[in-house]
């Protein structure tokens, strides 16, 4: 049995451990709160300055900027259909900030020690965008083409240097050092090929996105997490070799059909913008009676451009553009106020 | 004697009571204490929040006009070639029907993703001209705005006429 001082004294104890575990406790509360605010605090400022470096890459039109990594912090560029609006975000934070009418591609999280940005301005043929290709180094553009083909070695030629794409024959140890991998291939992924077999075990823990391209038909592979499978994303045609690119630098199928429908939505809002302007100036009496028969024509191929109704068809955009630029040179030569 | 013990018992007793509400009233003091601290460590921060957040909005109403004299939508260009710092009438003009048609509202929300909460206007001051052009108006009831005003050039290609006129930028935080 105890005494009633020795029961005292375990008391005091049991008090004080309990005690102390509470101020611990309320300490350790305290610096998580402080922990997490400094750490949102942190997340909003780097993805400003992210936001401004964007800014600063997009006003200079065919530029490519190689800057290095903020803080080592992870980025994500997400496009949503609803809206049609894009954010950036960093990986594990809910701060998001709106790129507003920036259009950014990038093949996956950015998390690289270097970030390359290239400038690829939209023309149609008058000026929509900038759109921003953005690639990290620890991804690589690989261009599988056991076949030598033609169409794809031109697409490899006209791809941006500054990203250092790679091509077959130069696979194996090569791809070790990436993380990620887009494979731009004129084939479907087949694991009974004997080469692609061969440097499975290379490619098994990374991120390998597998773009098939049949014409501008395009087909988006993404390599699954289990199993030796590449998960068939689905096809898309494009309306010209500048949305391969596009399609290239995208995570994934949703986003790059989330960005072509805000490029169709800008395109079609500027659109509009000229067609009144055709028409205005083919109203004004300023203006001579040679060139506005020019502002005449170019209303109707604005209004086939506009094409209501078309929902995110881009064909209409596409058959108009080269009249559009014809007339331009037309009115330029006549000494006309010029559309664009 | 009996009674003298068991006077002595309670007295113990009461006094580990007294000791035991002892210890627990300055626990709940310190906590108490750290709670005024923490209070207003906290009062401190979001003053500062505000500050940082009055900051970013003067920041938004640059990045607002940045955003503005980018738009290939408004902006002045020749062969493609733009010239940020002035705006094209005729543009103008129809940009400001399209973007205040309250019947088809697609063409204001698709800018509203750039321009956010803001008022937009636009007055020519050169030649003196009474119209005041409305270039978005995303406003809302909030006494925490800032104004930025910036002039610019605007451009009419029917005339070849440059006139001055400056845009007026309200953005809404908070």
């Amino acid at each position: 049995m105890f005494k009633k001082g020795q029961v005292n004294e375990q008391f005091n104890w049991i008090f004080s451990l309990l005690a102390g575990a509470i101020i611990l406790m309320f300490f350790i509360f305290v610096i998580l709160q402080i922990k997490g605010v400094s750490e949102s605090k942190l997340a909003v400022e780097v993805i400003n300055s992210f936001d401004g470096i964007l800014a600063g890459s997009e006003a200079s039109p065919n530029t490519f900027n190689n800057i290095d990594s903020i803080n080592s912090l992870s980025f994500d560029v997400d496009c949503r259909i609803e809206g049609l609006s894009s954010y950036m975000s960093i990986l594990g934070d809910d701060v998001k900030i709106p790129l507003g009418n920036k259009i950014v591609f990038s093949p996956g999280i950015i998390n690289g020690k270097k970030i390359k940005i290239y400038n690829d301005p939209i023309g149609v043929p008058f000026y929509v965008a900038n759109s921003l290709l953005i690639s990290d180094s620890e991804t690589i553009f690989f261009f599988y083409d056991p076949n030598f083909s033609t169409e794809l070695n031109k697409i490899y030629e006209d791809f941006p240097g500054n990203f250092s794409p790679m091509k077959f024959p130069l696979i194996d140890q090569s791809l070790k050092s990436y993380d990620r991998i887009v494979v731009i291939s004129d084939s479907s992924p087949d694991l009974s090929d004997a080469t692609l077999d061969k440097s499975w075990n290379l490619i098994k823990k990374k991120n390998v996105n597998w773009i098939t391209i049949d014409g501008l038909s395009t087909t988006f592979f993404k390599k699954t997490k289990k199993d030796r499978f590449f998960e068939n994303l689905g096809t898309v045609s494009l309306p010209n070799q500048e949305f391969l690119y596009y399609l290239i630098f995208s995570k994934n199928l949703d986003i790059y059909k989330c960005n072509f429908a805000r490029i169709t939505e800008k395109t079609r809002n500027i659109a509009s913008i000229y067609q009144y302007k055709a028409r205005e100036l083919y109203k004004s009496k300023f203006i001579q009676e040679k060139c506005k028969s020019q502002y005449l024509i170019a209303t109707d191929y604005f209004t086939q451009m506009i094409g209501e109704n078309q929902g995110k068809n881009f064909n209409p955009i596409q058959h108009s553009s080269k009249s559009i630029g014809e007339i331009n040179d037309v009115l330029l030569k006549m000494s006309c106020p010029l559309l664009y | 004697m009996k009674k003298k013990r068991k006077f002595k018992g309670s007295l113990k007793n009461k006094k580990a009571q007294i000791k035991l509400f002892e210890s627990i009233a300055v626990l709940i003091i310190f906590i108490f204490l750290v709670s005024i601290g923490m209070k207003f460590y906290t009062a401190s921060q979001l003053n500062s929040l505000k500050e940082a957040q009055k900051k970013i909005s003067k920041l938004d109403s640059v990045k607002t006009a940045i955003e503005l004299s980018n738009l290939p939508e408004l902006a002045c260009s020749k062969q493609g070639v733009f010239d940020k710092s002035c705006i094209d009438l005729n543009k103008l003009n129809a940009w400001t029907t399209k973007i205040n048609d309250k019947e088809n509202l697609r063409f204001r929300d698709y800018y509203y993703s750039s321009l956010g909460q803001s008022k937009i206007t636009l007055k020519i001051i050169y030649p003196p001209h009474d119209h005041e052009f409305k270039l978005y108006d995303a406003s809302r009831e909030s006494e925490n705005s800032d104004h930025i005003f910036v002039p610019i050039n605007v451009y009419d290609p029917a005339t070849k006429r440059n006139m001055l006129a400056i845009i007026n930028i309200k953005t809404y935080y908070g």
